[in-house]
C-alpha cells in the first residue's frame, strides 16, 4: 500500500492494519495524532522533552497493545490515556519538590485580560492542573482519575473545581461575549 | 457563562493541541524505534536459529552418525534400499528407526532451525 493510500484511510482502518503488524500505518497513526498527545503532556505540566520522551513511549506501548484497541473509543483518547499514566509514573518516580503557589494569580485584575489556555494551565499548582488536564485532556472521569492518582474521589473533585474556577478568571469570557459586552 | 457552557468551551480548547514545529521529525522518531524492534526481534530469531543448527550439528558429530553413515554407504547400499523397501511394506513403523533418540534429537534441532527462518521470514513480510 503506497503512502497517500495510507493516509487517506480513517484511523480505525489504520489501527485494524497496524493490529495486523503494519507498522506504516501505525507510523500514519502518529504523525497524525502525536501533537494531541504531546500537548496533553505538556498541559500536565511535562517540559517539551520530557513529553517527547513520554509520548514515544506511550505511542510504542499502543503499538505492543494495538491489539487491545477495540475502536469503542478515539484512537487518539486510548494513547493520551496511556501517556498521561506514564507521565504520572514517571512524576511519581521524581523526587517530591514543594508544590509552588499558583503563579500570578491575581484574580479580578486579571480577568479582563484573555489568555490562552497553555499560559492559563501553567499558572495552575500541579495537582489542580493534573486533575483538569486528566479530565478535560484526557478524557478521564473523576473516578478514573482519581484511581490513577491515587486520591479520594472526593479530593480530585475538589482539585478540579478549584482549576476551573481558577481558569474562569484566567481565561475570561470567550471573544464573542466581550464583543456584545463592548456594543 | 454557565459551568456547562464554560466546560464545553474548556473541552473545544483542550481538543486543539498546542502548535509544534516539529511533528513530522516526531512521528519519524517513533517509526524508527519500531524499526529497531523489529531489527533485534529479526537478530534474535537469526540468533536462535544458528543455536538450532549448532546444536544439531554437534548431536550429529557426538552421535557419530557421519562416520556410521560412511562405514555403512558403499558395502550396503542394496541392502539399504532392500530395507527401505521393506519398510515402506510395512506401512512406516517410525519407532523401529535405528537410534531413535538420535533421530529425535537431530528433528528437534532442524525444526527449530526451521521455525527460526519462517519465523525471520515474516518479520521481514511485516
Amino acid at each position: 500500500m503506497n503512502r497517500d493510500a495510507v493516509q487517506s484511510l480513517h484511523d480505525l482502518e489504520l489501527a485494524a492494519l497496524a493490529t495486523a503488524g503494519d507498522r506504516r500505518a501505525f507510523g500514519e497513526l502518529v504523525r497524525r495524532h502525536n501533537a494531541g498527545v504531546r500537548g496533553v503532556l505538556m498541559r500536565m505540566g511535562a517540559d517539551p522533552a520530557t513529553a517527547d520522551d513520554v509520548a514515544q513511549d506511550a505511542f510504542i506501548t499502543a503499538f505492543s497493545r494495538i491489539s487491545e484497541f477495540r475502536g469503542q473509543g478515539a484512537f487518539p483518547g486510548w494513547v493520551k490515556r496511556i501517556a498521561a499514566r506514564q507521565y504520572l509514573k514517571r512524576l511519581r518516580r521524581r523526587a517530591p519538590e514543594p508544590e509552588p503557589e499558583a503563579e500570578g494569580w491575581g484574580g479580578e485584575g486579571e480577568s479582563a485580560a484573555r489568555m490562552d489556555l497553555d499560559q492559563a494551565l501553567a499558572g495552575l499548582p500541579e495537582t489542580e492542573r493534573i486533575c483538569v488536564t486528566l479530565c478535560y485532556g484526557a478524557g478521564f472521569s473523576h473516578s478514573e482519575a482519581a484511581a490513577t492518582l491515587d486520591l479520594p474521589l472526593g479530593t480530585v473533585k475538589s482539585h478540579v473545581k478549584r482549576g476551573l474556577d481558577r481558569l474562569r478568571v484566567r481565561l475570561g469570557p470567550p471573544a464573542a461575549d466581550k464583543e456584545r459586552a463592548h456594543v | 457563562m454557565s459551568d456547562f457552557e464554560f466546560e464545553a468551551r474548556l473541552e473545544r480548547m483542550f481538543s486543539q493541541p498546542p502548535r509544534l514545529t516539529d511533528p513530522g521529525l516526531f512521528a519519524a522518531q517513533v517509526q524508527a524505534r519500531l524499526e529497531r524492534g523489529w531489527a533485534f526481534r529479526r537478530v534474535l530469531l537469526g540468533a536462535a536459529g544458528v543455536v538450532g543448527g549448532v546444536v544439531a550439528a554437534s548431536q550429529a558429530f557426538s552421535s557419530g552418525l557421519l562416520s556410521r553413515l560412511g562405514q555403512v554407504q558403499a558395502p550396503v547400499k542394496p541392502l539399504i534400499a532392500e530395507l527401505r523397501s521393506e519398510r515402506l511394506a510395512a506401512g512406516n513403523d517410525w519407532s523401529a528407526l535405528a537410534g531413535s533418540g538420535e533421530v529425535i534429537w537431530i528433528a528437534a534441532a532442524m525444526l527449530a532451525v526451521t521455525v527460526g527462518i519462517i519465523a525471520t521470514r515474516l518479520s521481514d513480510t511485516f
